[in-house]
């Protein structure tokens, strides 16, 4: 039984304290795992964040351990973990870029960043419009943390979230519309 | 969430079950009512809502290892206004359709489609802002670069005039044009160039491909595609992107300027295009580019960058004269005979074309259409602009080509070289200037005379004598080939007193920097006497001799023969050039800096204060010669003990230096120069405090030099000036600081691409460290990774492996093998025997790190 799974089951007990062990064993599995992955990908090939974090799912909590509730507990942590690996992934590319730390860049890492810039950017404002909806509006936020960084599809992110559907789908589409908005917001403030 | 965003939100839902965009626009509006601001807002969530589709719903970035996909896009797929209709062109760069535009007018135009789009928006940008400029075009060689934007998938694409036509050369091969005709077009494609220059607008990418070659009423047209296009998708190249991308980035090496393979950030202007257009003519000519694709090609990307921005290629006739079986072909497709191919080429072409072709840019033409005038006054047997290259151009490629040799005799110095061809080219612009006094002697032929003659001696008797000696020796001085070169001057010419003496002049002058004064002083004396005999006593050929022979004596200390020399030199200046002319103010400074040497200082000081009066009035301040007189001036005050007012003078010259050389470092020199002055000054003075506060930026100095000229010498020199702790050889307890300017210095040029300067710095800063700080400090371990990455850019793969190795040795056991940069260097190692080609080594670590890990995890 792995750690996971031993929290996982301590959580469904109704273990409030373990629910924040969970957060730190997901994140790092996921920081190894991706940075695995990428280093055996050979360029052309896209890595997905779904399938890496249902990688560490099945690695984590197996497949013999499909629980609703540990299901919901383990694609949170991981839609967090996600999402944060991706932007210190970003903001370390930025301060690369701008000469900080250029001591010793991997070499590994040499051949493998990529030298975008603009998605750099982007990732790093839409993190920032998604904590201002996460005040306004936490259960969207936590959706589209779910479909975007955790790569669930809208119908497993309701389920995660505990909500029908067809809400799920509603919410969606605003949360999408109303985050553009906030990032071409801060585009423009950006330039101007 | 407020009451206002949840009516937001509803009706944002409601609106969007609504399929005709009419009605549900409607429905929007009597939704919101009077409410202005909630309507701009739902109608913002709206267009947003149908606008981006991928946003979020395509996998996020900076997770995906993709460094390019393929284009997905194919005819019939719609592209903002434009339908693809066909593939007409396909490359690296990505792909270019035949499209349809609908609105507002049915057209057909190019499509291009970038593949490498991963800063699309940037891209975009620079494309816009450069629009205007683009649109500003008009001309009917040029085709007209309509829009630009981005595909579904996020790649930037290009709307341009649709051009049916070859490129340039193919055409002109099929038709088997002669020279003449392809000069022609050629001019053409110049002057279009000119236009676009002229409008703001530089090509960047100049090559066959781009310009293509249509047909009106079965004339030939040429027209330039692309324009704009490289600026936009200009990708900042560095050393990380390199191995996978850059052949895409770079495509046609061939064409590229050599500030181009530079890529240090150097602008590129309209003289990269004359380049390119050179390389066009060159190919045009003889059928081949000047670096042929094929040793491009094979070679790997440092070489290539190092072959434009170094090697001299042959000039086209050259070129086609070692071509062998190839020539007959080449000249079949310009309807001529082979022999007489070359005699056309050969004379005015090749100059044409090198001209174009030189590294530096300044040496190009300075315009398309100067480039083009050339052309046209060859077309009409008129002389054309470019010539044989100077003597002293010669002598540096000279010196360029035979690199080796000379560094490794060792004793010839730059210096002494660079000494020698100023003094021959000033002497030729002194010849020059006064053919140009008496127009009727003016005769390029007579010029070219003076100029192969002089180079001749130079190269043939002087330069070549080094390597006849070092074959002999090994063992070479200047001083040798100096006297190799001395022995055969008096022959040689033999009824041309004036050069001759422009020689002895130049000898001695290279004699005396060697401080070989007794060698120098014959030579010195002869020239003077030639330019007596020949000139007259008052000629400013003779004048120039004494004060050239005046400032030997000086450095002999023989200051009696010195001063009556210049007396003399500034008396002829003075009765022919006048009192305020700026030799006749030199001539003052050097008299004074006798007088100063011998501790005359009542003599120097009015000499000074004169040429100093003279010099603000007539010269201005920031002249040259008007800051030597200051700073004699300041030094003749500060040895009388006028502090006062010496110190004026030493701040307003380090004023005028900083405003008016810029970035100018080299002269900096002199500006330490002043500013060690004025602390002395300071100092004897009684005032710590100012002089402290000129240390300080002194050191400012001094560092910012060190990093503009890498000179790591001069900088510690300078550095033990105030802080006698960073010595290289003796630190034992802790590296000097000077490791860190090491390590600094060496990324710097790695940067630069520059490896080979960069390496040594490496390989010293981690010797330091070793001896200093053991083997097995992790600065020690950090910096042979540095080094090992520079061995990894240069391809090194198996001198990068040893370090690698080393490094993980050591990190496994003094870390141990969980350690976060245990870890990092075996990745480090799987990406190096990637990069290598040795899979089955990089799969072995690989399953060493997922051993590791699993281990972790359970």
């Amino acid at each position: 039984m792995s750690d996971v799974t031993r929290i996982l089951t301590a959580i469904e007990r109704g273990d409030v304290r373990a629910v924040d062990k969970l957060f730190p064993l997901v994140y790092q599995e996921l920081r190894q795992l991706a940075a695995q992955r990428m280093s055996k990908e050979s360029p052309g090939q896209t890595l997905q964040a779904t399938a890496l974090v249902h990688e560490a799912y099945l690695r984590l909590v197996g497949e013999e351990n499909q629980h609703w509730s540990s299901r919901h507990h383990f694609f949170s942590a991981a839609a967090e973990a996600m999402r944060r690996i991706l932007i210190e992934n970003a903001r370390r590319k930025k301060s690369l870029k701008y000469g900080g730390g250029r001591k010793r860049i991997a070499l590994d890492e040499a051949i493998l960043m990529k030298d975008d810039d603009t998605a750099t950017d982007d990732l790093i404002e839409l993190d920032k419009a998604l904590e201002k909806l996460s005040k306004k509006d936490k259960v969207k936020a936590d959706l589209v943390k779910l479909r975007y960084f955790a790569g669930l599809t809208g119908e497993q992110a309701a389920e995660v979230l505990g909500i029908s559907q067809s809400t799920a789908d509603r919410y969606w589409a605003y949360a999408r519309s109303w985050l553009r908005l906030e990032v071409t917001k801060g585009d423009k403030t950006a330039q101007g | 969430m407020c009451a206002e965003h949840k009516n937001e939100e509803a009706i944002f839902n409601a609106a969007i079950k609504i399929d005709p965009p009419a009605e549900r626009a409607a429905f929007v509006k009597s939704a919101c009512g009077d409410d202005d601001a909630l309507l701009a807002r739902v109608e913002a969530l709206l267009k947003a809502h149908y606008e981006d589709k991928s946003f979020l719903n395509k996998p996020p970035v900076g997770i995906n290892s993709t460094l390019d996909s393929p284009l997905t896009e194919g005819p019939g797929t719609r592209i903002g206004r434009y339908k693809l209709l066909q593939l007409i062109g396909e490359g690296g760069f990505g792909a270019v359709y035949m499209a349809e535009q609908e609105k507002p007018i049915l057209r057909r135009v190019a499509l291009k489609i970038i593949k490498l789009g991963m800063d699309t928006k940037q891209v975009i940008a620079r494309f816009e802002a450069e629009r205007q400029a683009l649109a500003m075009m008009d001309h009917p060689n040029i085709a007209r670069v309509f829009d630009a934007g981005a595909t579904d998938t996020g790649r930037p694409y290009f709307v341009m005039e649709l051009v049916k036509g070859i490129p340039i050369t193919e055409y002109c091969d099929k038709n088997n044009l002669d020279t003449r005709q392809r000069l022609n077009l050629f001019i053409d494609v110049c002057k279009a160039v000119q236009h676009a220059h002229q409008k703001g607008v530089i090509h960047r990418d100049i090559k066959p491909s781009n310009v293509m070659i249509t047909l009106h009423d079965g004339k030939p047209v040429p027209k330039i595609i692309d324009f704009g296009i490289a600026k936009a998708t200009q990708h900042r190249l560095t050393e990380k992107t390199f191995f996978t991308e850059y052949r895409q980035f770079i495509g046609t090496p061939e064409y590229m300027s050599p500030e181009q393979a530079e890529m240090s950030g150097l602008d590129v202007d309209t003289r990269s295009d004359i380049y390119s257009l050179g390389v066009l003519l060159y190919e045009l000519l003889t059928g081949t580019t000047p670096f042929e694709a094929e040793q491009l090609r094979s070679a790997a990307y440092d070489e290539i960058r190092r072959i434009i921005r170094e090697d001299e290629p042959p000039k086209p006739s050259t070129r086609l004269s070692t071509l062998g079986d190839a020539l007959s072909d080449v000249a079949k497709h310009r309807h001529v005979q082979p022999d007489q191919l070359c005699k056309i080429v050969r004379g005015d072409l090749d100059w044409v074309v090198m001209k174009a072709l030189e590294k530096d840019r300044t040496r190009r033409y300075e315009t398309a259409n100067e480039f083009a005038g050339d052309i046209e006054r060859h077309l009409g047997d008129e002389p054309v602009s470019a010539g044989p290259p100077s003597v002293g151009y010669r002598l540096k490629k000279f010196v360029r080509r035979n690199r080796g040799p000379v560094t490794a005799a060792g004793a010839v110095t730059v210096a002494i070289i660079v000494g020698f061809i100023v003094s021959t080219a000033m002497y030729l612009q002194a010849e020059r200037a006064r053919e140009n006094e008496t127009a009727a002697r003016v005769k390029a032929e007579r010029q070219a005379q003076i100029s192969q003659a002089v180079g001749d001696f130079l190269t043939d008797d002087l330069l070549a004598s080094v390597f006849r000696f070092s074959d002999s020796s090994g063992d070479v001085t200047m001083r040798m080939a100096l006297d190799a070169g001395a022995r055969g001057l008096e022959d040689r010419f033999e009824g041309e007193p004036l050069i001759k003496a422009s020689v002895h002049e130049a000898l001695g002058k290279t004699y005396r920097r060697l401080d070989e004064h007794e060698s120098a002083e014959p030579h010195l004396e002869c020239a003077l006497k030639i330019h007596r005999e020949q000139l007259g006593e008052e000629a400013p050929e003779t004048l120039q001799s004494m004060r050239h022979l005046a400032r030997l004596y000086l450095a002999q200390k023989r200051y009696d023969e010195a001063e009556a020399l210049l007396v003399r030199t500034l008396e002829g200046r003075q009765s022919v050039l006048g009192e305020e002319h700026p030799d006749t103010l030199e001539s003052m400074s050097n008299l004074a800096s006798v007088y100063y040497e011998q501790g005359q200082y009542d003599k120097a000081k009015p000499l000074l204060v004169k040429a100093l009066e003279i010099g603000r009035r007539v010269l201005g301040e920031d002249d040259p010669q008007t800051q030597i007189s200051m700073g004699w001036l300041a030094r003749v005050y500060r040895e009388q003990g006028h502090n006062e007012q010496a110190e004026p003078l030493y701040v307003e010259m380090l004023e005028i230096r900083r405003r008016v050389l810029g970035e100018e470092y080299e002269k900096e020199i002199v500006t330490e120069i002043v500013m060690k002055e004025l602390i002395k000054l300071y100092e004897t003075w009684g005032k710590p405090q100012q002089a402290k506060e000129c240390r300080a930026k002194l050191q400012d100095l001094s560092t910012t030099m060190f990093f503009h000229f890498g000179d790591l010498d001069k900088w510690i020199q300078l550095m033990q000036a105030w802080n006698p702790r960073p010595k290289r050889e003796e630190a034992t307890e802790e590296p000097p600081p000077v490791v860190d300017h090491m390590g600094r210095l060496a990324e710097w040029y790695s940067e630069q691409g520059r490896y080979d300067e960069a390496e040594p710095l490496y390989l010293e800063r981690l010797e330091i460290q070793r001896r200093v700080l053991g083997e097995e400090h992790p600065d020690v371990l950090s910096s042979m990774g540095d080094l090992a990455g520079l061995y990894y850019q240069q391809g090194r793969y198996d001198g990068a492996e040893a370090l690698c190795v080393e490094v993980l040795e050591v990190q496994w056991r003094v870390l141990g093998e969980k350690h976060p940069d245990t870890l990092e260097s075996i990745r480090n190692l799987i990406g190096l025997y990637e990069a290598w080609g040795k899979p089955e080594q990089a799969e072995e670590w690989r399953a060493k790190l997922a051993r590791k890990k699993g281990t972790q995890v359970e």
